[in-house]
């Protein structure tokens, strides 16, 4: 449940009442309007709102444009107020509110063009501690009557020039000439009213009003032409109730010189009807107010403005909190079973680690022995047939070769070595073809014997001192070849 | 307006208590899932050096337990050994053979490929058949289990007499050792 927005409009010393409900782009009326209305129903609207805007039409209300030093905002105010006293003889404590509109030039120099408002310290101190002292934390604006309804009228018609309202009450009637931005130039409270329940019957009445109000307006505005040389207000509007325009169109256009228009052309809230718009103006035309012609004392804003923070960081802050709480409650905790799992797994890990580092020393000592491998296989394994190498030799050996040596040598290598074989002779036979064909046959025999692997051979015939081949061919050959060890068979 | 302050710092209060909470549980629980995804990642590499680590193992011992325990404990004195080898080769038979034998080098320490004396002998004689150089490399290398390193054998042909043949063989005597303790599976297994 949206709490309401309550619009108070003190005229004449009676208070009127009216409950908006804040949209997200606008303000709904709640209800009727409150006329007149009794401390006790004050209080009771007071209880329910959830902010109070108040308009009222001060007495000791004025309003000045005038040219002020280019200065900081608080000593411009020092500035107006003693401008204030020595222009309108203020004698107390009074209060001011002013707006820039704009930047003269005087004597060459750059001034600011203030709109102020002064007003007696007292009517605002009034309206805050007495009217609503109980309340005072939910006052969220105090504006003059003249400013409220000249910004609803800037805001709604967007007049072209300067524009004057008359807001016609029962009792009463201001009047105000305003800049199109809603500045009020002047403004003036005549204690002519339209009595809706009287007026309207009486033609003769209803002439006379209309002819008493057209000329306080040219009065108004003569001394408006008076005070801003040059200027010129040629828009009018007319504020009031539903019988006043009833009796306006009847009798009252014949009275006026001027062309004055009645109420808005379209409805400034949505959800109020143009009559009931025109008639209820001076309770809502204050949201339309600009917050410089706010009158409400600087504590008072600063304890409204703490208590609007307050309230929306705690809504924040709260908000947080529940959602933290769901947050923190559907979060997954670590499960005891996850957690011996960890433990069993970082145990399992120390052992392993234990193992591996035992078997790892294990290793290192095992590897200090493994020359032994070396020299077991250098010493004991992997030799040669030496028991019947020599015999298989000369078994396969052909009558015609003759061997002038057989060299064993270990040949080079890691852990198991092989042996190298060199055999060299040489053939003497009638043809060479013979003679390479008992070499090949040799070779071949022991080629095919497990105890050689024939590598190569080479071969060189043989001459004598004057480099010439002897009449009987001979030649000499080497076979190189690899001896199989015992181990390797 | 003071008192709405002291809420304001209470709620904030509970508000940082909560994220403090929330913080710790996640943290708890991430540390956990972090934790157990490394020890399962270090156990996996723990488990493979392991594996690797028994093959080596298994290998390094197969080789060691390949070689004869009586080779590995029966060299403590050396001396003796090479005495022993001298007798051993004096009925050898190369008398027989015209023979001669030199030392070229007695009981050298060397570090590799273990710890050993090494002499070196040089055998020369000459032979009439081939079976009486095979009998005698038979008794000297094959039946003799002495450690013998043959270096080089040479057999020359010497016109109008017998192939000529030069031997040269290194002893090896090694130091005793102290054997690592063997395990009883990888005795088995060799």
């Amino acid at each position: 449940m949206v709490k309401p927005v309550l619009m108070v409009s003190i005229i004449d010393g009676k208070i009127h009442l009216l409950n908006l409900k804040p949209n997200v782009k606008n303000y709904e009326a709640m209800g009727e309007p409150v006329v007149d209305a009794d401390q006790e129903t004050v209080e009771a609207y007071c209880e329910k709102a959830r902010e109070i805007i108040v308009s009222a039409d001060f007495p000791s209300c004025n309003y000045y444009w005038g040219n002020f030093p280019k200065v900081g905002r608080r000593y411009l105010k020092e500035i107006v107020v003693r401008e204030a006293r020595h222009k309108f003889w203020y004698d107390g404590a009074i209060r001011a509110a002013f707006k820039e509109v704009g930047q003269t030039y005087e004597d060459g120099v750059p001034k600011k063009l203030l709109a102020c408002l002064m007003i007696d310290d007292s009517e605002v101190v009034h309206i805050e501690n007495e009217l609503f002292g109980k309340f005072k934390h939910k006052l969220k604006t105090i504006n003059s009557l003249p400013a409220s309804l000249c910004a609803v009228i800037a805001y709604t018609e967007k007049p072209p020039g300067d524009f004057m309202v008359i807001a016609v009450g029962n009792h009463s009637t201001s009047m105000a000439i305003s800049s199109p931005n809603g500045d009020v130039k002047i403004a003036r409270q005549i204690p002519i009213g339209f009595d809706e329940n009287t007026d309207c019957t009486d033609a003769d009445l209803c002439k006379n009003f209309f002819n008493e109000i057209s000329r306080d307006i040219t009065n108004t505005d003569i001394f408006y032409r008076q005070n801003f040389q040059g200027a010129e207000c040629n828009t009018f509007y007319m504020l009031g109730s539903l019988s006043l325009e009833l009796a306006m169109e009847r009798y009252g256009n014949d009275q006026f010189d001027l062309d004055i228009r009645f109420g808005f052309s379209k409805s400034p809230l949505p959800s109020l009807e143009l009559y009931e718009a025109a008639e209820w103006a001076y309770l809502f035309g204050a949201i339309y107010c600009h917050k410089n012609y706010n009158l409400l004392s600087r504590q008072i804003v600063r304890q409204w403005k703490f208590n609007r923070g307050y309230q929306l960081a705690m809504i924040a802050i709260s908000s947080l909190i529940i959602a933290g709480g769901f947050y923190y409650y559907q979060l997954d905790p670590v499960d005891p079973e996850t957690r011996s799992d960890y433990k069993s797994k970082n145990n399992n890990l120390a052992v392993l680690q234990e193992e591996v580092f035992n078997l790892k020393k294990e290793v290192d000592t095992l590897k200090q022995f493994s020359g032994w491998e070396n020299f077991y296989n250098n010493t004991y394994k992997n030799q040669p047939s030496w028991n019947n190498i020599f015999s298989e030799v000369a078994r396969n050996l052909p009558k015609e070769i003759v061997l002038e040596s057989f060299r064993i040598e270990p040949g080079a290598g890691g852990v198991v070595r092989g042996w190298n074989g060199i055999i060299t002779g040489h053939i003497k036979v009638s043809e060479w073809a013979q003679g390479l064909e008992l070499l090949r046959t040799f070779g071949a025999r022991l080629h095919r014997s497990s105890n050689f692997h024939i590598e190569k051979v080479s071969y060189t015939p043989i001459v004598d001192k004057e480099n010439r081949r002897m009449e009987e061919i001979a030649f000499n050959f080497q076979i190189n070849a690899q001896l199989t060890s015992q181990d390797q068979k | 307006m003071k008192i709405k302050i002291y809420f304001m710092v209470a709620a904030l209060l509970v508000l940082y208590v909560i994220l403090h909470l929330i913080d710790i549980e996640k943290g708890n629980r991430e540390r956990v899932d972090r934790g157990i995804a490394e020890i399962e990642q270090m156990l996996r590499e723990n488990q493979a050096e392991k594996l690797t680590l028994e093959q080596e193992k298994r290998k390094l011992e197969t080789a060691l337990l390949s070689i004869p325990k009586t080779i590995l404990e029966g060299f403590e004195d050396s001396e003796r050994q090479f005495v022993d080898f001298m007798d051993y080769i004096k009925v050898s038979g190369i008398n027989k053979m015209q023979g001669n034998i030199a030392i070229s080098q007695i009981q050298t320490f060397k570090n590799l490929p273990v710890p050993l004396q090494e002499s070196l002998f040089e055998f020369q004689f000459t032979m009439e058949k081939t079976q009486q150089l095979e009998k005698f490399l038979d008794y000297l290398l094959i039946k003799g289990k002495y450690p013998l390193n043959v270096q080089q054998l040479e057999i020359k042909r010497i016109p109008k007499q017998f192939p000529h043949v030069y031997l040269k063989v290194a002893l090896l005597l090694p130091a005793k050792i102290d054997l690592p303790q063997l395990t009883k599976t990888d005795k088995e297994a060799s």
